[in-house]
């Protein structure tokens, strides 16, 4: 099942005002073999005021999640070489990397390739095309969850 | 006449038996022994004349008496001879030849026995009667013979039969193998056949996915930054723009459709397609398609009328939403005035669902072709028009929920589409 945790919308916005001031910059990790879709996600991400890394495989994401410590990542699934599965399973071999919110981005969602991408390690899932007015609520959702869990450990 | 005996002659030896017993006869009744001798004689030349295979032959013995004086009586019939008894004639003191009917004949010899005083006792008649009739050691021996040679006979026919049917036997083995190999290489070809049909039943499956994979990857972009245009995150747009950009969007979006109910259908053909099972509310599950088409309805002003009892079901809530879209959205897009109205009750272990619209309807000549892919019905055909896969998956995904739809239909009226699922689906 998809861990999503419907929060109080005026609870979720005062918190995200006093983290965002807090925790400064977030930098998000875009894993995508596909340029425009690479261009689409950044476009939105950075409008909102996100550091955006850019991977264009799935090896090359590996080594820029080991380089730095990102706050998300968005993890394509239909990649050529290493897909999206096998991509976040090592990553979240990685220490720093056990419980960083990781959203699979799959074109039109069927049940199994949900659970496929839950089962490799990822928190939740995202279906393309993007719809540009609910992607940032979605993606910022993930990160406060993320937040409150570090939070109350 | 008192009969003693009746000897069959059936072959040479009884012939030599006859002879024998006369003689022995002949010798108890005194006669001298050149007359026994002659008498014995005489025996075996009449029963080797009278004789023949295929003809029953016999010597009957007697004592007839003649004047007061006994004499023996010898009756040889059989094969008719042509034989000179003149001799014979001057031995006995009687004989007469009769022709029977039958073409036989018979030979009837007459003597007086030499005692004139002799009288048959009982005593003497049971013992010479015992005696022609008793079978000699030769006889025996011809008869145990004879046994054993039709033993044998049979035993030989058995043998033959048991050797015909081993060969029955082995030609049947034979056949039976060749059958067998037949029978083997026949599954051998099927099962090549069928997995040949597999493979290419899986290629055709894995090609459309990569397909509609590349297909979507260019669409996916073409759609997200539409939107994003249409948004106005990417500045502002003036109203000719946007209702351009919107035509386009959408454009996108239905050729999307197009794609993914494409490879629905072909997961379904294929059997690759599982339902996932859960259980969910399906007055819940009609709220949020209410609330989806609200904006439609009011803009088309029709009335949207939900009445979907609270039933929880288990079955795929995913397939059942993708089934009541397709309908409620047709229903939708073909009433121009009137209502839309979704009903649903239990039905013993199912649910029965029921989208009813006022609209444009369908001609019953036209019944037929609906749940057809790819067919549009000229006067359905409007600006927003379907992908034409429409109905038929939803006809594939009730049958994948072991359900069945059904449609009622009044042409310029309206039509009634009717989906029955098992409440707890099994698989």
């Amino acid at each position: 099942m998809e861990r999503e945790v419907h929060l109080p919308l005026y609870y979720l916005s005062n918190i995200r005002d006093k983290k965002m001031e807090k925790n400064g910059k977030k930098k998000i990790l875009v894993v995508d073999d596909d340029k425009k879709s690479r261009y689409l996600v950044s476009f939105l991400l950075e409008k909102e005021g996100f550091e955006i890394i850019m991977a264009t495989n799935g090896l090359e994401g590996i080594e820029a999640a080991e380089k730095q410590q990102v706050d998300l990542i968005i993890m394509d699934i239909k990649m050529p070489k290493m897909d999206g599965h096998e991509t976040t399973r090592r990553i979240r071999r990685l220490k720093k990397y056990k419980s960083i919110p990781i959203i699979a981005l799959t074109s039109y969602v069927i049940t199994e390739d949900k659970e496929k991408a839950l089962k490799a390690g990822c928190t939740g899932h995202m279906s393309k095309p993007i719809a540009p007015e609910t992607f940032i609520s979605e993606i910022k959702k993930f990160l406060e969850v993320k937040d409150e869990k570090s939070n109350s450990s | 006449m008192i009969e003693l005996g009746k000897i069959p002659i059936k072959d040479n030896s009884s012939i030599v038996e006859a002879r024998n017993k006369i003689h022995l006869l002949a010798k108890d009744l005194r006669f001298s022994s050149m007359s026994a001798t002659r008498l014995a004689t005489i025996t075996s030349d009449l029963s080797r004349n009278i004789y023949q295979e295929s003809i029953e032959s016999s010597l009957t013995v007697s004592f007839e008496e003649r004047k007061g004086i006994f004499g023996l009586v010898l009756i040889f019939q059989g094969k008719r001879t042509d034989l000179n008894i003149k001799h014979t004639e001057l031995f006995f003191d009687n004989l007469q030849i009769v022709s029977t009917k039958d073409g036989l004949q018979k030979i009837k010899a007459f003597k007086y026995i030499p005692d004139p005083e002799f009288k048959p006792t009982k005593e003497f008649i049971d013992m010479e009667k015992e005696r022609l009739i008793r079978l000699s050691r030769e006889e025996l021996f011809n008869e145990v013979k004879k046994k054993n040679e039709q033993l044998l006979k049979i035993l030989d026919e058995r043998k033959k039969m048991w050797e015909e049917l081993q060969n029955a036997h082995a030609s049947l083995n034979m056949a039976k193998a060749e059958v067998d190999r037949k029978v083997r290489i026949r599954t051998q070809q099927f099962q090549k056949a069928k997995e040949e049909a597999e493979r290419a039943n899986q290629m055709k499956s894995i090609f459309l996915a990569s397909m509609s994979h590349e297909l979507r990857t260019p669409l996916n972009s073409i759609i997200g930054f539409t939107g994003i245009v249409l948004q106005g995150f990417a500045g502002e747009l003036n109203d000719e723009q946007k209702k351009q950009l919107e035509m386009s969007y959408e454009s996108a979006k239905h050729l999307l459709s197009l794609i993914n109910d494409l490879l629905d259908i072909s997961k379904i053909e294929s059997g690759e397609l599982k339902p996932d099972i859960e259980e969910f509310n399906i007055a819940e599950l009609g709220i949020e398609i209410r609330d989806s088409f609200m904006i439609m309805a009011e803009e088309k002003e029709l009335e949207l009328i939900f009445n979907i009892p609270d039933i929880n079901i288990f079955s795929d809530k995913r397939r059942v939403e993708q089934i009541l879209l397709n309908l409620v959205s047709n229903a939708l897009k073909f009433t121009a005035k009137g209502k839309v109205e979704v009903k649903a009750h239990k039905k013993d272990e199912n649910i029965e669902v029921i989208v009813e619209d006022t609209g444009i309807g369908i001609k019953k000549e036209d019944f037929h072709k609906l749940f057809q892919p790819f067919v549009q019905l000229e006067y359905t055909i409007t600006e927003k028009a379907g992908t034409g896969l429409g109905l038929y998956l939803t006809k594939n995904l009730v049958q994948l929920l072991k359900g069945r739809i059904q449609m009622e239909s009044k042409y310029g009226k309206g039509s009634t589409f009717t989906f029955i699922l098992p409440i707890q689906y099994k698989g």
